[in-house]
């Protein structure tokens, strides 16, 4: 089916149609003295190669990196080439989510494999077809565990502080109260969890590893929410299911969090694409559209819209969610790297980024005026605490062209590791830190 | 005080426990014109007549259940929320949810009177 712009021929044929004589007419009604007198300023039409130089000249403000070791959220990984070749076709890159689902048997395709491949991966039995980002990805797995009556939700201070923000937003619309639990020693303190009133609770949302880069306790803590009935929530990194524990062998029924390092580059924070996976029970609760796979009449293998029992075209007013469609090229990107990585390749991740986060917390642990500041066990970041000032380092890192951490306060910085990081890579990261401090 | 179930025009049937408390369901009828249930939400706390309950959503349609009691729920029947079929199976001995504090009330008619209203 294609688009194409009505002829001239055509438009006066439906101006005709509703007794109009031209275009401007449909606005007639507008007042007068609230319309623009003047043409609006915009500059003339430029040639191909002036436009390029232009934006070529935008482009070079941007400082590019030739390594980072910043992550908080967002990642870099190594993306292989196939991603980019298959996911810019055109049939994908031009055509917007699915309104006329059926029609594009393509992308119900493409989502459906993302979908198989994210309950794979967090062992999960339903998810929907993506939405926007990992925050509201979380604002909304936190809609999706309200229970009848229960009108408090407890939060980790151990979670990523935007999501923290997308989930008071949501928050504050249903009248719900946000409580967040301390931490101990960079961990949610699984004490106050303890001690906490839970009654009236409907959920309790944590993340693991945590925002410090910290494994949590997620079975413990599942099963301390469960006993008071409360539903335990767990934002996980992707790439850390290649080495941890699963939610369900966590006793985890709603996962959920940003799926940006399955694929997605970091383009300056988006767009980036959220998940949420759920046990079956939550299956009519699931925010969004669920794609689902069966047989045309002539028994060929076809796909459709199986549900999308929250969303606010099908039941109006009393719609628990407004996501309606998907983030379908940043999904498809993502189904495309879990397919061509499969678990081998993203156990071999994992182990990559575990392994160089381990060397490089070594490494500058032996700096005189370096030392960690939380003992627990951490995936691929882990916070450290400088004698200099975090700002101070990474305006000298910035001059070696590397990105430096995340800087969490004055001293105190989030350093992150990926596969992409090389052995050389940390060794400079390394000896610039060790430089900024002897100065001192 | 009857122990027998009484049905609203709109579909509902209460069996009254005492004078403050009952059960509600749906009727055969509205059953057999839903087709198999498939999700059962019950989402309000404390209801006046004909407010709403929650939904319920069959393989045809998602519908809206109304409370034919002004009461508050006090109790809901965690068979029906994980096995929704169970309504399928038998519908006027499978209670949805239980009121108490009954205070006020559609009007209830007996079961051969309701019937009659769809006989043509």
């Amino acid at each position: 089916m294609s688009y194409v712009v009505i002829s001239s021929k055509e438009k006066n044929k439906m101006l005709e149609d509703i007794n109009i004589n031209c275009i401007e007419d449909l606005f007639s009604h507008i007042p007068k003295d609230v319309m623009l007198k003047k043409p609006l300023n915009l500059e003339k039409g430029k040639s191909e190669f002036e436009v390029l130089n232009e934006m070529e000249s935008y482009s070079e403000k941007n400082t590019l990196y030739k390594s980072t070791f910043r992550g908080a959220g967002s990642y870099k990984h190594l993306i292989p080439e196939v991603i980019n070749y298959l996911s810019s076709l055109s049939g994908f890159v031009t055509s917007y989510t699915p309104y006329q689902a059926e029609l594009s048997q393509g992308y119900l395709q493409a989502i459906f494999e993302y979908q198989s491949e994210i309950c794979d991966l967090f062992d999960m039995d339903v998810t929907n077809s993506s939405i926007y980002d990992g925050a509201s990805a979380v604002a909304e797995a936190m809609v999706l565990s309200l229970a009848r009556g229960k009108k408090k939700v407890l939060v980790s201070k151990a979670i990523n502080p935007r999501y923290l923000q997308s989930i008071k937003t949501y928050a504050f619309a249903r009248n719900i109260i946000i409580e967040e639990i301390p931490l101990e020693n960079g961990k949610t303190s699984i004490k106050k969890l303890k001690e906490s009133n839970l009654e009236n609770v409907s959920s309790f949302i944590f993340q693991s590893p945590n925002f410090f880069g910290l494994i949590e306790d997620a079975s413990y803590i599942s099963e301390i929410a469960k006993t008071k009935k409360v539903e335990p929530i767990e934002i996980v990194n992707p790439i850390s299911m290649g080495l941890l524990k699963t939610p369900r062998e966590c006793g985890i029924d709603i996962v959920c969090g940003e799926a940006q390092p399955l694929g997605l580059d970091q383009a300056f924070g988006g767009p980036y694409l959220g998940y949420i996976a759920t046990s079956k029970k939550y299956l009519r609760k699931m925010p969004g559209r669920i794609v689902g796979q069966t047989t045309d009449r002539n028994n060929k293998v076809s796909y459709v819209l199986t549900l999308q029992a929250r969303e606010q075209h099908i039941r109006r007013e009393k719609a628990t969610s407004s996501i309606c469609s998907n983030q379908a090229l940043s999904a498809l990107r993502c189904s495309i790297y879990m397919a061509a990585m499969g678990e081998k390749g993203i156990k071999e991740i994992a182990r990559r980024c575990f392994n160089n986060a381990h060397y490089a917390f070594e490494q500058l642990e032996k700096i005189p005026g370096i030392r960690n500041k939380y003992d627990g066990e951490f995936f691929n970041e882990f916070v450290i605490i400088s004698d200099r000032d975090v700002d101070e380092i990474n305006s000298y890192l910035k001059k070696r062209k590397i990105q430096g951490p995340y800087k969490l306060s004055k001293n105190e910085m989030l350093v992150c590791l990926t596969e992409a990081n090389t052995k050389k890579e940390i060794d400079d990261f390394v000896k610039i830190c060790e430089e900024v401090l002897r100065i001192c | 005080m009857e122990k027998e179930l009484l049905f609203a025009q709109s579909h509902e049937w209460v069996r009254y426990i005492n004078e403050s408390e009952a059960y509600i369901g749906l009727s055969s009828y509205a059953i057999k014109q839903l087709g198999d249930i498939v999700y059962v939400n019950i989402d309000a706390e404390n209801v006046d007549v004909n407010d709403l309950l929650g939904d319920i959503e069959s393989v045809k349609a998602v519908s809206d259940f109304y409370s034919p009691l002004k009461g508050s729920i006090s109790q809901i029947n965690e068979d029906v929320i994980d096995s929704p079929q169970l309504i399928n199976e038998d519908p006027e001995n499978t209670w949805i949810c239980k009121i108490t504090n009954i205070s006020d009330s559609k009007k209830l008619m007996k079961k051969d009177e309701y019937e009659k209203l769809f006989e043509a």
